[in-house]
């Protein structure tokens, strides 16, 4: 009986065990043709735009506003001057700083805390977890946008529940406080909203790695003396190693680029004292429509992030799943 | 203690005591435990109303009379619960629009990378051909490139095919990161379904599209869904993109309203109003995940341990 009906059938079909193998496996000119709509749409929506940017990060834009639209106004090639620029002005030094403050203590925190909820998940009884488990879920399924929104309401000066719970601690008086009138405290409102949204991610597959630490390993080390602290830091934290890796890595590149929470916060007009890279590269690039300054800051932006970038893909090959 | 055990049966750990003075050790630790068991419990639950209470103050502002939020002693609960927060966004017509918006570009942006992204996820999960790792390389990359930076060179694009302020140009733009996102989780369900299956159909007369429609596609149903549930999730939540391709009032999405609900002279400082429509937003989201929550959750660990 024939095998199949494409024209392109192999004699080495019946055994795609070991041909599999080989460089090309069973199916001939058929996977080229399965990934060609994937290359293409990654051609136009990813290496397309990437190929601009780094074109728009060389050029000088002259003209109006709108020079860029429309074919209007000349772009000469201005070599690598717009960097120059970019890293000479000190407002790109102290956003750059302070993106890298947030993203340190932001990552940080929702990580310990992550791994706090997810040995806490461990040791509960299964209703608690059963629980706690929907409730983060719930969490994880509300937009960065809509929470963000809430944190502002109950953070507002005036009627905000934050103001009104802190108020009744014996001492605190924070009634009237306005969270946002210093950058840091407001940052601090949006670090909050970031690790909200973060743990349930970080929580719900800690969690998951935690439950496939082998238990004889365990037993091993109490039987062997160790204590709870011991046998977590040298038999549970070497099993979740590779996934705190790939988690840590995800956690630097989404704290790095947070954008809406801080936008959204702000009204959509975030004062300079709130700026990350992200929101300066956004208010440069289109706010103020200087793309060229925006794209610069746009390949800076990405340099910065590939280096965490390495760390995560050379993970992935290493456990096998990129195989 | 162990870590790894949660409400562990007594003995069942340690079958067949030898010894009074082990059982006696063991039964102290297990009372400890059951003891330690109630107050990391108590714990969990602190936690849970911590976590919810963002949640659960959305919902109650929304239903609550604008006297009863613009108090100075904040209500816990309702007194006077109504609907005036959800009648008034929802009389909105530019809402009503934006909402439209948002669901036709996120069906389509789905849609697109799940019929294209299956097709890539077999081609790297079932088969061995020259330039399988670039392309692989290549999905891993564009999924980690800061969406954000490429704004700038996608507006251009688009504007240069007349596509900016369309909501096809966001749908394209969106391709950007529900296709690798696509692409990749789908690899990992495919490659979870045994090749013997393949290679059992094929013997038995399959060809090679049948095996992927009879026997593939059945069994990797719930992954579908689970990663159309979860590119719906990433798609209906983008502000950015859409932000700066649509300019619009009529042609923006949900998430777009939702920003300029506060700065619009209309609604200032209305925070029932703005929980109603914070409400509303997720609620396309949220409903689809009730739905679907426990293949999303295996899907969501699934993907988080395996990349």
């Amino acid at each position: 009986m024939a095998l199949s009906h494409l024209p392109r059938a192999r004699p080495d079909r019946s055994r795609p065990r070991q041909a599999s193998r080989g460089r090309v496996a069973a199916g001939g000119g058929l996977p080229y043709l399965l990934v060609l709509p994937a290359c293409l749409v990654l051609a136009v929506v990813a290496a397309w735009p990437l190929v601009k940017i780094v074109q728009l990060s060389v050029q000088k834009q002259e003209g109006g506003k709108y020079a860029l639209f429309h074919s209007g106004g000349s772009t000469p090639f201005v070599g690598l001057r717009n960097f120059t620029g970019v890293l000479t002005d000190s407002t790109f030094w102290t956003v750059l700083t302070r993106t890298l403050v947030f993203t340190v203590v932001n990552v940080g925190l929702s990580l310990l805390i992550g791994l706090g909820v997810a040995i806490l998940l461990n040791r509960v009884s299964k209703w608690a977890r059963l629980v706690l488990t929907a409730v983060l879920l719930f969490v994880w399924a509300v937009p960065s946008t809509v929470s963000t929104q809430v944190f502002y309401w109950i953070f507002s000066s005036q009627y905000g529940a934050a103001n009104y719970l802190l108020n009744l601690l014996p001492g605190v008086h924070m009634r009237g406080h306005d969270w946002f009138a210093d950058p840091h405290s407001g940052l601090a409102v949006v670090t909050a909203v970031v690790i909200w949204g973060a743990i349930p991610l970080l929580a719900i597959s800690l969690h998951a790695g935690i439950t496939q630490v082998p238990r004889d390993v365990l037993e091993a080390a109490r039987v062997d003396g160790a204590g709870a602290w011991q046998s977590f830091r040298s038999v549970t934290l070497p099993f979740l190693r590779p996934l705190l890796v790939i988690l840590t890595t995800l956690s630097v590149i989404w704290d790095f680029g947070v954008f809406n929470q801080i936008w959204f916060m702000r009204d959509g007009h975030p004062e300079p004292g709130y700026q990350t890279i992200g929101i300066y590269m956004y208010s440069q690039g289109i706010g103020s429509s200087h793309y060229n300054l925006g794209a610069t800051v746009g390949v800076l932006m990405m340099l910065c992030l590939l280096t965490v970038m390495v760390f995560y893909i050379r993970q992935l090959f290493r456990i096998g799943d990129a195989e | 203690m162990t870590m790894a055990s949660t409400t562990a049966v007594p003995g069942l750990a340690t079958p067949a005591l030898a010894t009074t003075a082990v059982a006696e050790v063991t039964t102290r630790r297990y009372a400890r435990r059951r003891h330690a068991t109630w107050a990391w419990n108590a714990l969990a639950m602190l936690l849970a109303a911590i976590f919810g209470f963002p949640i659960y103050w959305m919902l109650i502002t929304a239903f609550k009379s604008s006297a009863d939020i613009n108090s100075l002693t904040p209500q816990f609960w309702p007194r006077h619960p109504g609907l005036r927060g959800f009648r008034e966004v929802l009389a909105d017509p530019i809402f009503r629009a934006d909402l439209r918006n948002s669901l036709l570009i996120t069906v389509a942006a789905v849609l697109v990378s799940i019929v294209i992204g299956f097709f890539g996820a077999l081609a790297i999960a079932r088969f061995r051909f020259l330039g399988r790792k670039v392309f692989v390389f290549a999905v891993l990359i564009v999924q980690m490139i800061p969406l954000l930076a490429l704004t700038i060179p996608m507006s251009l694009l688009l504007d240069r095919f007349q596509l900016k302020n369309s909501l096809t140009g966001v749908v394209i733009a969106y391709l950007m990161f529900t296709m690798p996102y696509t692409v990749w989780t789908l690899r990992t369900f495919i490659a979870n379904v045994p090749r013997e299956l393949d290679e059992a159909a094929m013997v038995d007369g399959c060809s090679r599209w049948q095996t992927f429609y009879k026997i593939i596609l059945p069994l990797v149903g719930p992954g579908l869904i689970a990663t159309a549930v979860y590119g719906w999730i990433l798609a209906w939540n983008e502000f950015v993109l859409a932000n700066t391709l649509l300019i619009d009032n009529d042609k923006q999405t949900a998430m777009i309203y939702l920003l300029y609900f506060q700065s619009s002279p209309v609604h200032g400082a209305d925070w029932g109003g703005l929980m109603a429509t914070a409400t509303l937003t997720s609620l396309p989201v949220v409903v689809l995940f009730v739905l679907f929550q426990s293949r999303i959750s295996a899907g969501l660990t699934a993907g988080a341990v395996k990349g």
